[in-house]
C-alpha cells in the first residue's frame, strides 16, 4: 500500500460497517449521526453539481486518479451502511413481533382459564 | 317418512348428547383423581407443537401418564396439531403466527414462571423422539444431586444409531457450542432438558430460529450453576428421519449468535 489516504478511508468505512453489524440497539444518537450525513451528503451533492471541478480535486487530493471513482467508492460505502442498517432495524422488528405475539398468545391462555373457571361456577 | 327421519334424527342428537356428557363426565372424573392424586406437581413439561398431528395424540397421552402439566406451545401449526393438543388434554398456548421453535420454548418459559406452583420445566420434542423413562431419571438426578441444570445427550452411550450425516451435522453443532458458550457438551441440540426454577429465571431466549439450543446453553452457563449431561436415549423414527438440519444451518447458529438482536 502506497500513499493513498483514499484507502485508509476506505478501509476505514469498511471497518465501521463490520462494527455496525454487531452494534446492538438503535439509539437516538445513532439516528441522529444518520440525519446528519444525510444532510451534509445532500449539501455536498449541491455543491458537487455546481462546481463540478471541485470533485476532481478532492480526489486527487485523496489520491484517486477520476472523480467519478470517488463518487463510485462514496456510493457504495453509502449503500451498504444501508443495507447493514436495514438488516438491524429488521432483526429489531422481528423482536418486536415475537414479543407480541407471545403476549398475545399469553393472553388468550388467561382469558380461557378465566372463562373456564367461571363456567365451572355456574 | 318425514316422521320417521326426524325421530331417528332426534334419536341420533340424543345419543350424541349422551356420549357428550359421558365425556364431560370422564373428564371431570379425570381432573378429580388428578386432583387427589397429583403427578409430579410443580413440574412443567414444554413442548413446542408446529405441525405434528400424526404422532401428537400419543406424545401427550404418553407425558400425561406421568406429569400433570403438559404445556403445547403450537408455533402457528397449520395442521389440526393444536386442536388434537387440546383433545388430549394438554394445556395449549397458541402462537397467532409461526416464529420458530426458540420463540415457542420461550413462551412456555414465560408461562411457566408465571405459575406460582412451578419449581421445574422439562423441555420435550412432540415428534416423539424423546422417552419418558429418561425425563423421570434426569429430574430424580437433579433432584438427589441437587443440580439445577440437566441436558439430555445421545452420545454419552451406544444406544442412539444416528445415521452418519445427522452425526456429522449434530458434531458441527457440538463444536460449535462449545466454543461460543464454553461448557464442554457432547450433544449440543437435544431437545430434552430439565431445568430448575432457579435456572429458568435466567433464561431468555431472543433467538426465534434453531439457534436457540446454542443460545439456552450460552445462558445457562452464564448462570455458572452446576450442570450435568444425562444419558438419554433418541428414537429414529422415519417421521424424525425426514426432518432434521443441514450442515450449512451450523453457519446460520454462528451468525445469529455473533449479530444479536
Amino acid at each position: 500500500m502506497n500513499d493513498m489516504p483514499s484507502q485508509w478511508i476506505l478501509l476505514i468505512a469498511l471497518f465501521a460497517i463490520a462494527l455496525y453489524i454487531l452494534r446492538a440497539k438503535p439509539t437516538a444518537k445513532g439516528q441522529a449521526i444518520r440525519r446528519l450525513v444525510l444532510v451534509v451528503g445532500v449539501l455536498g451533492g449541491i455543491v458537487l453539481v455546481l462546481v463540478p471541478d471541485l470533485l476532481f480535486g478532492t480526489a486527487t487530493l485523496l489520491g484517486i486518479k477520476e472523480g467519478s471513482d470517488l463518487l463510485l467508492y462514496l456510493f457504495i460505502v453509502a449503500m451498504m451502511f444501508y443495507v447493514v442498517h436495514q438488516y438491524r432495524r429488521l432483526m429489531w422488528f422481528d423482536k418486536m413481533t415475537t414479543d407480541l405475539a407471545r403476549e398475545i398468545a399469553l393472553l388468550r391462555r388467561e382469558l380461557d382459564e378465566v372463562d373456564k373457571k367461571a363456567s365451572q361456577k355456574r | 317418512m318425514a316422521s320417521s327421519a326426524s325421530t331417528s334424527l332426534k334419536k341420533a342428537l340424543e345419543r350424541n348428547s349422551a356420549a357428550s356428557s359421558a365425556v364431560w363426565n370422564n373428564s371431570q372424573v379425570a381432573t378429580s383423581t388428578r386432583r387427589k392424586n397429583p403427578k409430579n406437581p410443580g413440574v412443567y413439561v414444554v413442548v413446542p407443537l408446529f405441525n405434528e398431528e400424526t404422532v401428537i395424540k400419543g406424545v401427550i397421552d404418553t407425558l400425561h401418564t406421568e406429569f400433570d402439566q403438559v404445556i403445547c406451545i403450537d408455533d402457528g401449526s397449520t395442521d389440526n396439531s393444536a386442536a388434537i393438543a387440546e383433545k388430549a388434554g394438554a394445556t395449549v398456548i397458541r402462537h397467532p403466527m409461526n416464529l420458530g421453535q426458540g420463540a415457542a420454548l420461550q413462551t412456555g418459559f414465560v408461562y411457566a414462571k408465571r405459575q406460582a406452583d412451578c419449581e421445574y420445566v422439562v423441555t420435550f420434542d412432540a415428534d416423539g423422539q424423546h422417552r419418558l423413562e429418561d425425563v423421570l431419571d434426569m429430574l430424580s438426578y437433579s433432584r438427589r444431586k441437587d443440580c439445577p441444570i440437566v441436558f439430555g445427550s445421545r452420545f454419552l452411550d451406544k444406544r442412539t444409531k444416528p445415521g452418519l450425516k445427522k452425526k456429522i451435522v449434530l458434531k458441527v453443532a457440538v463444536l460449535i457450542t462449545r466454543v461460543v458458550t464454553g461448557l464442554n457438551l457432547t450433544d449440543a441440540h437435544n431437545g430434552l432438558r430439565v431445568l430448575r426454577r432457579d435456572a429458568l429465571e435466567h433464561v431468555n431466549l431472543i433467538q426465534d430460529r434453531m439457534s436457540h439450543a446454542t443460545e439456552i446453553v450460552h445462558q445457562l452457563a452464564a448462570t455458572k450453576m452446576a450442570w450435568k449431561e444425562y444419558p438419554v436415549e433418541v428414537l429414529y423414527t422415519d417421521y424424525s428421519k425426514a426432518k432434521g438440519q443441514s450442515v450449512l444451518n451450523s453457519i446460520n447458529i454462528l451468525f445469529d449468535l455473533i449479530v444479536r438482536t
